[in-house]
């Protein structure tokens, strides 16, 4: 099986949402312990960053994760197949995602001095997710503009 | 056919065996990543450690100054300890499906009495505030009363959904007969705040790690545990404790 950079795509977002659901099923009291065996999860992630208007990280996560999920996941239909503005809209969100994500490894890093490891998974899927979307958009004949 | 990159002529083919193939196999590494993803989010919440019944609660502790809330006979042959947060879902579940079965099978036949404490986690911000509710009905003799109503009522007063619980619990003391007034004293002063802090004390004295965590005898339970793994629990230490004794 040959993947195309959305099917890529579309696969690093489906395990994202469940990394952020795991995360988020802790953050709301429904997991007692993350499985945690490198850095300290649970001191990141009952910080006061944990929550952002209102909701935890990890639940924007998963919302984040599921767009980017349902646009590649759009992106691989075949009459989608060579859409630039699929590939611009991966681009932009996952760059989005991958700033906000250098910010949480910065809190993490420097602020709450502790490392979270599904946190660091979920930053480097956020990573690979925005490289397989740059590639996606430099793979596409120029001048398709759909 | 896959994407090969080149500009151009990196997707031609479209509706190809080759690309029919390759989606085919996309699709079926989707289904089997919810697949996996779904049975361990589940695996992860209905098995909150490897294998709770068998952790041992560790050599004996000599009692601490937290006090707790008691129920049932105190000379029951079994002694069950529950550490809880009043904001945690699944202490919530346990106090709303499981409780209910453990007081009038367990507690009100004789088999064990049970003992509450005050587990407030840092993450939880109206927890101490359902605390201090809870503290301060059990000063006018309805704990217990208050216990479950906050907990039925979580998903009303939680840090999620409220910056001011207070009114909301505050309704549940008028709904249970309270006398408003001193209740409402009692908690905006916080009069209880010591005896919570000496809960939480105890359960990071006993290295509580999650909540609602149980001790059963020498038995340890981590979340939301069953009925049935509760009465295991308990029939196995009244089997262990000699006749016209009972565990501390």
């Amino acid at each position: 099986m040959r993947m195309t950079k959305r099917m890529i795509v579309a696969t690093l977002a489906l395990i994202g949402v469940f990394v952020a659901t795991y995360l988020t099923l802790f953050k709301l009291g429904y997991i007692g312990e993350l499985s945690c065996s490198i850095g300290s999860c649970e001191e990141v992630n009952t910080s006061r960053w944990s929550i952002l208007l209102g909701q935890p990280v990890a639940a924007w996560g998963i919302a984040f994760y599921g767009a980017v999920f349902a646009i590649a996941l759009a992106g691989v239909q075949e009459r989608l197949a060579m859409s630039r503005g699929i590939s611009l809209l991966l681009v932009a969100a996952s760059g989005s995602g991958l700033l906000v994500s250098a910010y949480l490894t910065y809190l993490e890093l420097f602020v709450i001095h502790a490392i979270c490891i599904w946190c660091i998974t979920s930053a480097t899927i956020v990573t690979l997710i925005f490289i397989a979307s740059v590639l996606d958009l430099r793979s596409l004949p120029q001048g398709v503009t759909v | 056919m896959a994407n090969t990159g080149r500009k151009g002529g990196g997707r031609a083919g479209r509706g190809t065996p080759q690309r029919r193939s390759s989606r085919t196999w996309f699709f079926a590494l989707l289904g089997a990543i919810i697949v996996i993803g779904i049975g361990a989010l589940v695996y992860v919440t209905t098995h909150p450690t490897a294998d709770p019944a068998a952790r041992s609660a560790g050599p004996p502790l000599p009692p601490g100054s937290a006090k707790g809330y008691p129920l049932g006979n105190p000379q029951a042959p079994v002694h069950i300890v529950e550490f809880a947060d009043y904001e945690c879902p699944a202490c919530a579940n346990y106090s709303v499906v499981t409780e209910p079965d453990v007081r009038s099978r367990i507690v009100d036949s004789g088999f064990a009495n049970v003992t509450y404490f005050d587990f407030p986690l840092p993450m939880h911000k109206n927890t101490w505030w359902a605390s201090h509710a809870a503290a301060c009905a059990a000063d006018q003799g309805k704990f217990w009363e208050m216990h479950d109503r906050i907990f039925a009522g979580q998903s009303d007063w939680n840090g999620l959904v409220t910056d001011d619980p207070v009114p909301i619990l505050e309704g549940y003391a008028k709904g249970l007969g309270l006398n408003v007034g001193t209740w409402h004293s009692c908690v905006t002063n916080r009069v209880h705040q010591r005896d919570i802090e000496a809960s939480k004390a105890e359960a990071e004295r006993r290295h509580v790690q999650q909540t609602p965590t149980f001790y059963v005898g020498d038995r340890v339970f981590a979340g939301s545990v069953p009925y049935d793994q509760i009465r295991g629990a308990v029939d196995s230490a009244r089997r262990a404790v000699p006749a016209g004794a009972h565990t501390p």
